[in-house]
């Protein structure tokens, strides 16, 4: 009896952490909730952050990044952007020491990206899924 | 034990009683102090609310005050080396000791917000091949103008090709050395306004970009420093998905300032002498477009080229023509790169090659005919008392030594020096007419050797040709330090011919003398973009190199 219930509980707590480690690989593109933009697609996304473009479907945005090293980071430019955290630096320093374009503003976690999205009306940024909270809406899921 | 309670109990309340008058007059001055006290709670919490605020508004005026200040920098720390001493690397300064400074340096960036749409930018670039002096690169004001359109005012670098505008940023290129056959112009950066238009046309997005200002830079092959002014330019980039393809144009109104005794000044000297003294007194027709220039000279860059980078695959190139009215060694040089990521090596190659068009410039062969004609001219016999040839004041001076020595002791061709003169047989020949012969035929040698052979001779050289092949490797140590290893092999040096008075040496009855031997042509191979002599070094050379790069 007693053995039976210390497995539940062990595996349990093995499928509460495989969950998180699930969850933590989803990462969700996220505007205000009071922003007219409903979806994007991955080109749009991709561009926004590389700085090409400043709007999805003509409501204009501003891109919220999440800083070094951070794994959402890592896979949201993995899969949506295509780029090696290396290649992204070559691709701003490019544009740093020429003038002709700022990366996006980072900041330290999900919480913050999502305060950031919440008080200002234009912001896009990216997320863990078990993060959303209300007052945003995601608009793109990261597959 | 009930009654003694409630007299107990009853007590609190006589003596309450009792003290009546007295407590309310206490419960007044309570509340009165109370109220004071409250009001001085409020008062010393407003002044906590006020000092709260000032905190928080200090802390994100200096957040703020740090958000809108952004340093940035890179770095190369590296070492190349020349492979032989025969020839040497000038652009870099790469010879055959293994040298640190050849291509390390050091830039900081540093961008001010001044308000949301306009930013103060410096970038300041130490580079050892340049003795690790700090020059401004960039330093601006910009004004985002509207959405797409971005205005710079101040110093910036000309964006002649791909990577001209961030060519000393190493970790942002798979080479140690870019292609020196393209990448080798002796200034870069203008002082004026510049503007980029950015749009997009579906998923293509495009900047026009264009300048004008001034520039200055110094050439080493024409030992000359020169100022562009007015220097002005336009270039458009498409990038799509993972390509960019962009076209650009430069032109440039040259002053030039050339080194006393430097090639450029010595050129332009010997032109003038040979137009304004020689060409006339020896009726060789000036064919009239020959005007040394040093001054408004147009130079027009063209250039095009593509990356294609799908994060895999990297491929790029470009081709470029440059032109000039002076004698700048100019043409075209082009390279092609393709390289491959296997997770964090890459490596690639290059080929690339440059060739000037001068040979088909009919402005410089026009000026090496015109001074291979009067220097033939200056050597022959003019029949022209007033302008005798070299051959024809030699052939004097050898009669009139023959005559005093009483027979034919002398040859036509061979020539009596002051040397010769000093010896004892000789010297009694060597009076009146026969040394005013002898110093109009040296300053006639002088003339032809430094005249019209240093114009043919010089002018041939700058006409060139190279090519080299370049393997190399990177490698991403963390996602802002790079290492990188290149080898490159330099070789198809063009062939040039050159031109000199030839002299042989022939015994005599006295001794051995020099005998004039007419023109004599060489072959040789120009120095491309090297230093030295490429011949010795078998008409190839290599510069291996290694550097550790960093973004921050």
């Amino acid at each position: 009896m007693t053995m039976k219930l210390k497995l539940a509980r062990v595996l349990s707590t093995a499928g509460l952490m495989m969950a998180a480690t699930f969850a933590s690989a989803e990462v969700v593109v996220i505007v205000n909730a009071s922003s007219p933009i409903n979806s994007a697609t991955a080109e749009e996304i991709q561009q926004v952050f590389l700085g090409k473009r400043n709007e999805i479907g003509g409501v204009s945005v501003t891109p919220v990044d999440h800083s070094e090293g951070n794994e959402v980071r890592e896979v949201f430019y993995d899969k949506v952007v295509d780029k090696t955290p290396s290649q992204l630096n070559a691709y701003w320093s490019r544009l740093i020491f020429t003038g002709k374009g700022k990366p996006p503003k980072q900041y330290f976690d999900d919480a913050e990206v999502l305060e950031t999205v919440l008080e200002e009306e234009d912001s896009v940024g990216y997320i863990d899924s078990s993060s959303i909270a209300e007052g945003v809406k995601v608009i793109f899921t990261v597959q | 034990m009930v009654k003694k309670k409630t007299s107990l109990a009853l007590l609190p309340l006589t003596l309450c009683f009792s003290s009546l008058p007295v407590l309310a007059a206490t419960t007044a001055d309570l509340e009165k102090r109370l109220e004071q006290q409250e009001k001085q709670i409020k008062r010393l919490e407003n002044r906590l609310k006020g000092t709260r605020a000032a905190v928080k508004e200090n802390r994100s005026r200096l957040s703020d005050a740090a958000d809108r200040l952004k340093i940035n920098g890179f770095m190369t720390a590296g070492v190349a080396v020349n492979d032989g001493d025969d020839v040497y690397e000038p652009f870099y300064d790469i010879d055959d000791d293994y040298k640190f400074s050849s291509i390390s340096k050091a830039g900081v960036q540093m961008t001010f917000e001044v308000t949301e749409d306009w930013d103060a930018t410096v970038q300041l670039l130490s580079r050892g091949a340049n003795d690790y002096e700090l020059q401004a690169e960039w330093a601006y004001l910009s004004w985002q103008a509207t959405d797409s359109l971005a205005l710079k005012f101040g110093r910036q670098r000309l964006p002649y090709y791909l990577l001209s505008e961030y060519l000393d940023v190493g970790y942002a290129l798979p080479w140690v050395i870019p292609p020196i056959e393209l990448y080798n112009i002796p200034s870069t950066t203008t002082d004026g306004i510049s503007g980029v238009y950015s749009f997009n046309v579906g998923p293509v997005n495009l900047a026009a970009q264009a300048y004008v200002g001034q520039a200055t830079g110094y050439s080493d092959q024409l030992e000359a420093s020169f100022i562009s002014s007015p220097a002005w330019g336009a270039n458009l980039t498409a990038e799509w998905d993972s390509l960019t393809l962009r076209l650009g144009y430069n032109r440039s109104t040259l002053r030039t300032e050339p080194d006393e005794g430097g090639v450029a000044s010595s050129l332009l000297e010997a032109i003038e002498a040979a137009e304004s003294t020689y060409g006339p007194a020896y009726g060789v027709e000036d064919p009239g477009n020959l005007e040394a220039q040093s001054d408004n000279i147009s130079t027009d860059y063209i250039s095009a080229g593509f990356m294609y980078d799908n994060g895999s695959l990297l491929v790029m190139g470009e081709i470029a023509n440059l032109s000039t009215e002076t004698f700048q060694p100019v043409g075209d040089a082009g390279y092609i790169t393709v390289g491959y990521r296997f997770g964090r090596w890459m490596p690639h190659v290059t080929f690339s090659k440059f060739q000037t068009d001068s040979k088909a410039d009919d402005r410089i062969r026009a000026i090496q005919e015109y001074a291979d004609a009067v220097g033939k001219a200056m050597y022959a016999n003019s029949g022209d008392p007033n302008a005798p040839g070299l051959i024809e004041a030699n052939a004097g001076i050898n009669q009139a030594v023959n005559a005093a020595l009483g027979g034919p002791v002398l040859g036509t061709n061979e020539i009596v020096s002051a040397q010769t003169c000093a010896n004892a047989t000789v010297a009694p020949a060597c009076t009146g007419q026969v040394l005013t012969l002898m110093g109009i035929r040296d300053t006639l040698q002088d003339a032809i050797t430094g005249y019209s052979e240093s114009i043919y001779n010089s002018l041939e050289a700058q006409i060139q040709e190279q090519q080299s092949y370049t393997i190399g490797v990177v490698y991403d140590i963390n996602p802002r330090v790079k290492a990188k290893l290149q080898a490159t092999h330099y070789e198809a040096f063009g062939k040039n011919t050159y031109q000199s008075l030839d002299y042989t040496s022939t015994s005599t009855p006295l001794g051995s003398l020099d005998t004039y031997n007419g023109f004599t042509t060489s072959e040789g191979h120009s120095n491309g973009r090297f230093s030295g002599d490429p011949d010795a070094a078998g008409n190839h050379t290599a510069i291996y190199s290694f550097s550790i790069d960093a973004v921050f």
